[in-house]
Order: structure tokens, then sequence, then C-alpha cells
């Protein structure tokens, strides 16, 4: 108001002030920017991890059923195993049955169970059956039970039932 | 701004008056931090001191006043008013202030001024400037701004200063010196030596009354400036304003002592009051004023 002459805009700091000014902020800048980089990459870490809990929960989860299934599986190989030992045995049976069928004796059917063997047959003589049929049959199981009936031509057709005890299911082997 | 908050700003007030006087004032918010006041005698000095600060503070306000006799105050703005005064428009800057009254100044002072310092000045007043700032009561007042090399006087009646003039004390100081020489000259030895006996005499006796080595220099400054005033005021009363002056004030800078309201009472009988007045501080109040 009263002056004659009016005051230049002036700088508020020196020339080398401006420059550390300058330096400060672009490092600051590079502090700040660094910072929040770390938070983000922190809170996307944190993110990640817990998705992949949720993963490991998830998975955990698949390990017991697979666990189970394993189980599962491990019981069906033993029974398959079973079967097919219990198959090869009774394969065995089978073959050792039919070693023990002497040639003038005809089988028509037999039955295999777990411990009895029916035999259906024809054999030319009682004698024939008993001399070579019955005492292999006895030496293997408990009891035996004959059951013969003559043929028109005097040959016999005869039932033989065989059982065994459990314990010697393996009677054939 | 937000950030001036933060930064120290600088303001110095200087002005020449026998030697060079200086203030300077740094500032934060408002708030001032420190203050260093000298005189120096050389311009080389002064120059040194203010290119030191200028370097150290980019915000540095300069500030000085015109002392030039080529300066005044009309009470308007219109610019017939200097016509009307014999002002030639074309050699002067004037400023209005409040709309209502103008400082002037010789372009050809305001030019030279700007040239004698090798640093930029940023604020430059008018020697009326720190008066009408300073002034509160503004109804028939006189107002006496008292420097070593200067008066200046300022008068108010209804708010607005209707009368401005400025003495320069030096030379005419100079001229009385002069002319007591040339009396000595005419005088007789005898009469020469009778009357400094006398004189002697008197001036002891006025030193017992007193009790106080009153300066001889400095009675002659009181008279000179009772003489300009008597001058002044005999302006005022035949050209400016028919009521009478309440009360003269006396803005002194240079510790003019206490004679001096005396002196005014007893010659021009009129009321006086002698302020010590920091002319550098109020010069930097105007510029902190018109720098925000």
């Amino acid at each position: 108001m009263y002056s004659f002459t009016k005051p230049k805009r002036k700088p508020y700091f020196k020339e080398d002030t401006k420059l550390w000014l300058i330096f400060y902020f672009i490092s600051f800048f590079l502090f700040i920017s660094f910072a929040l980089f770390l938070l983000i990459k922190s809170y996307l870490y944190t993110k990640d991890s817990q998705k992949l809990n949720t993963q490991i929960i998830s998975l955990k989860q698949q390990i017991i059923k697979l666990n189970n299934q394993k189980d599962i599986i491990n019981l069906e190989k033993t029974l398959y195993e079973n079967i097919l030992v219990q198959n090869s045995v009774i394969k065995t049976s089978i073959k050792n049955l039919l070693d023990l069928i002497p040639d003038p004796i005809t089988l028509d059917k037999f039955l295999l169970s777990k411990n009895k063997l029916i035999i259906y047959g024809i054999t030319p003589t009682k004698d024939v059956y008993n001399l070579l049929m019955l005492p292999p049959l006895e030496s293997i199981f408990e009891s035996t039970t004959t059951y013969f009936y003559q043929l028109p031509n005097g040959w016999y057709r005869f039932k033989s039932i065989n059982t065994i005890k459990a314990t010697n299911e393996n009677a054939f082997n | 701004m937000f950030i001036e908050r933060f930064i120290k700003k600088v303001y110095i007030s200087f002005y020449k008056d026998e030697n060079y006087k200086f203030l300077c004032e740094i500032k934060k918010n408002t708030k001032l931090i420190e203050s260093i006041k000298e005189e120096f005698d050389s311009k080389e000095k002064l120059n040194e001191k203010i290119n030191e600060l200028i370097d150290d503070y980019p915000q540095t306000f300069i500030s000085t006043i015109i002392n030039s006799i080529n300066q005044g105050v009309i009470p308007s703005c219109n610019k017939s008013e200097f016509k009307k005064r014999e002002i030639e428009i074309e050699n002067i800057k004037s400023i209005c202030i409040k709309n209502k009254y103008s400082i002037f100044v010789s372009i050809y002072d305001l030019v030279n001024i700007k040239k004698e310092y090798p640093f930029e000045i940023d604020f430059l007043y008018s020697i009326f400037a720190p008066i009408d700032f300073f002034a509160k009561k503004r109804n028939n007042y006189l107002y006496v701004l008292i420097l070593k090399e200067n008066i200046a006087l300022l008068a108010y009646k209804n708010e607005i200063p209707i009368f401005s003039d400025i003495f320069e004390i030096k030379e005419e100081k100079n001229e009385e010196v002069e002319e007591d020489i040339e009396l000595l000259e005419d005088i007789d030895l005898e009469e020469e030596i009778a009357e400094d006996i006398e004189e002697e005499a008197e001036i002891l006796d006025f030193e017992d009354e007193e009790n106080e080595p009153a300066s001889l220099e400095l009675t002659s400054i009181e008279h000179n400036i009772i003489q300009y005033l008597k001058d002044a005021i005999k302006d005022y009363y035949e050209n400016y304003s028919d009521d009478f002056l309440e009360k003269i004030v006396f803005l002194d800078t240079i510790n003019i002592g206490k004679n001096l309201k005396k002196l005014t009472e007893d010659e021009l009988l009129l009321e006086n009051e002698i302020i010590n007045f920091d002319l550098l501080k109020t010069l930097n109040n105007i510029s902190e004023s018109e720098n925000v």
C-alpha cells in the first residue's frame, strides 16, 4: 500500500536446499513405494497362505478319503488273493479228486463244497468201488457214506457223500 | 500458503542518516525469532551484511525510505490536484492510500536510490509513509519525524494528511556555523574576549542550574527544529487549514532530549509529546503488512 515498488516473487528455498529436498523427496517416495510394495506383497502372501491352508485342509480330507479307499482296495485285494488261493486250491482239489477216480469208474457229476464232496457216478461193481475208490476217500474225509442203485445192465450208480471238518479244508492238497 | 508457516522470512530495513542504520528481523510464521540492529559507517559494510543475509535466506525483504526533499503528500488521489499544486505528474510517482490521499516522490530520486545499492530493494517508502502508518490520532495533529539529517512533517485534518513538508537539517546547520564564523571575524578582539568570558560564565551557570551537560550542537538542532516548525506552521495556517493544531507529536529517532518539549511549549504555545520512534521497526512492520 505504501511502497513505490512491489517485491518480486521469491523462492522459498535456496538452490542447494532445493536439490537436497528433491533428493529427500525421491528417497521418501522410494521408501513409501517400497513399503507399499512390501505391504501388497505381504497381503498377497497372506492371501496365498490362506488359500494354501484351505488346499491343505481339502488335501488332508482327500488323503483320508484315499486312505479309506486304499484300505478298501487292500481289503478287496486280500479278498481277491483269497479267492485266487481258494480257486487254485479248488483247482488242485479237483485235479486230485479226478486223479483219485480209477479207470473202471465213470463220474456223472460231483458237487464240491467247503467241507463236503458229493460224487455221482457209475461203477461196474460195488467191489471195484470199495476197493479202488473208497479207501482214498476214507483216508481224506472223516465220514464217507455211499449209496448204490443197481442199473438194468447190472452196473451200479452211486452217490458218495464225504464230509470233512472245517479245519481240514485243504485235505485235497 | 501452508509451507510459509515453516519458512523463515527476513525483513531488513535500513536508511542513511549520517551513517547507515540497519535492522534485520527474522520471523517464522509472524513470530520474531531474531533481531539484529546495527549501524554501519560505510555503504560497503551494509552491502556486505545484506548480501550475506540474502544468501542465507531466500525469503528476504528489504525496505528503505527515500529522504530526499522532492516528495510530499496530497490530500486527494485525483491527478488534477497535483496540477493545482504545480506538481509535474510526469516527473513523479504517486501511490493512492485508502482512496483518499496520495504520497508522491520524484521519479529521479526513486531511480537513484534503486541504482545506489547493488541488491534489490523490495519496498521503497516515502519518508511520510512510516508517519502515516504510525499516526493514530488524525484530526488537527502535527507529526514531526526527527532524523539527524532531515525533519519530516505531516499534519492531519479529518483523518487525512493535508500538509506535508521536509527539511534537511545538516546543510542549514553548516550555514549557521559559517555565519557564526563570519560574525566572529567582524567583532573586535577586545569585545570578543569580553564576550567569550561572559559566555563561558553563562555556560557554567547554565550547567550548574540544569545539572546536565547539554550539548551545544543538540541545542542548536532543537532551535533549528523550532525555527522550521514556526515556518511550517505559519505556512499551514495560511494555506491549508483554519483550525488550530491540537498537538504536535515528535517522532524522535535520535534521542533529542527533553528540552525540545519545553522549547516547543514556550515558542509555539502548543501541547506536544516526544515519542521514541523506532523507524526501522516501523518500516519492517509496514513491509510485513504489505507482504501478506
